[in-house]
């Protein structure tokens, strides 16, 4: 089981490295961004290695709070664009 | 717990604390995103560390194994690799008996003779703390099973238990892939932990394994529980 977890780690390490990477090279200022695209890739690399049979319910609490947090991001800014 | 993820989870986040820090005295919007973005990435790493694993699984896996193959070899030998299996909860340990003719009155552990018929018994000492269950009942069963085994044990994902008459049908769903590949040795770990875990929610009874069908991740037993006065 610790390795599935060390492999998810290490991926979803990799990929917030590059993205954040990149975001940074781009000039990218808004501090939301790089947290949702965060968020994304640790989702993405979850779906992919799934390290559990059974989800631990720290992980549960985890995951919806993430989903949460990447949710609240998506809806400000959405609003934002209605508004303005 | 893991130590090692916890320290390299704490580290990432102070080190986020420092570079949010440190954009917000520069006033670089940038600087804090990727700070906060490493910050999210220390939360889950800290999360994380919290993941049960025995750095001595595989060591505990091919041991099993080894035993598998072992008591496989006295199985052959004795000629009870189409035996019948029951289990007796009323010694303590519980036994784990293997026999042509059926359940024997007070086996005793390992190779023996019951009349000229001999039998293979293991001594199996699980959830020795575990209450017993003041009703035998499918939906009881099922709720401790899934407790015990798919809960602390972590064996597979569900259990349920059905009533079919006086048989009780165990469906193990989702098995741990290491225990999958047992299902095809007669001493299959798994259906020796159901059927010994079942003995002891029980207590004083035999529990006979009437039929057993395995799938790759999923084994049905159906069972028959006899309790002894």
């Amino acid at each position: 089981m610790l390795k599935r977890v060390e492999l998810l780690i290490l991926i979803y390490v990799l990929l917030t490295t590059s993205m954040n990477a990149s975001l940074f090279i781009l000039g990218e200022n808004r501090i939301d961004a790089y947290v949702a695209v965060n968020v994304l890739s640790y989702f993405i690399t979850y779906a992919v290695v799934r390290p559990f049979l059974e989800t631990p319910l720290y992980v549960k609490v985890l995951n919806v709070a993430l989903l949460l947090s990447f949710m609240i991001i998506v809806a400000l800014r959405v609003y934002e664009v209605l508004v303005g | 717990m893991n130590i090692r993820l916890l320290v390299l989870g704490t580290d990432i986040v102070i080190v986020s604390i420092l570079l949010v820090v440190y954009g917000l005295i520069t006033s670089d919007t940038g600087l804090v995103g990727v700070g906060a973005s490493i910050g999210v990435v220390g939360g889950v790493v800290v999360v994380y560390s919290f993941t049960p694993g025995e750095p001595a699984l595989d060591a505990v896996l091919n041991y099993a194994s080894m035993l598998v193959h072992a008591a496989t070899a006295v199985v052959e030998d004795l000629d009870l690799l189409n035996s019948k299996v029951c289990v007796h909860g009323t010694s303590t340990p519980a036994l784990i008996v293997f026999s042509k003719t059926g359940c024997p009155d007070n086996p005793n552990p390992g190779v023996g003779f019951a009349g000229s018929s001999p039998y293979f018994s293991i001594p199996v000492d699980v959830f020795r703390d575990v209450e017993k269950l003041e009703e035998l009942s499918a939906q009881r069963l099922e709720d401790s099973l899934n407790s015990l085994i798919a809960g602390e044990l972590a064996l597979c994902k569900a259990v349920r238990v059905e009533q079919r008459g006086e048989f009780l049908a165990i469906n193990v769903i989702g098995l741990a892939k290491p225990l999958a590949d047992y299902t095809k040795y007669p001493l299959d770990p798994v259906v020796l932990l159901v059927l010994a875990t079942i003995a002891r929610l029980v207590g004083e009874s035999k529990i006979h394994l009437v039929e057993k069908e395995a799938t790759p991740g999923y084994t049905r037993l159906v069972v028959r529980v006899e309790k002894i006065a």
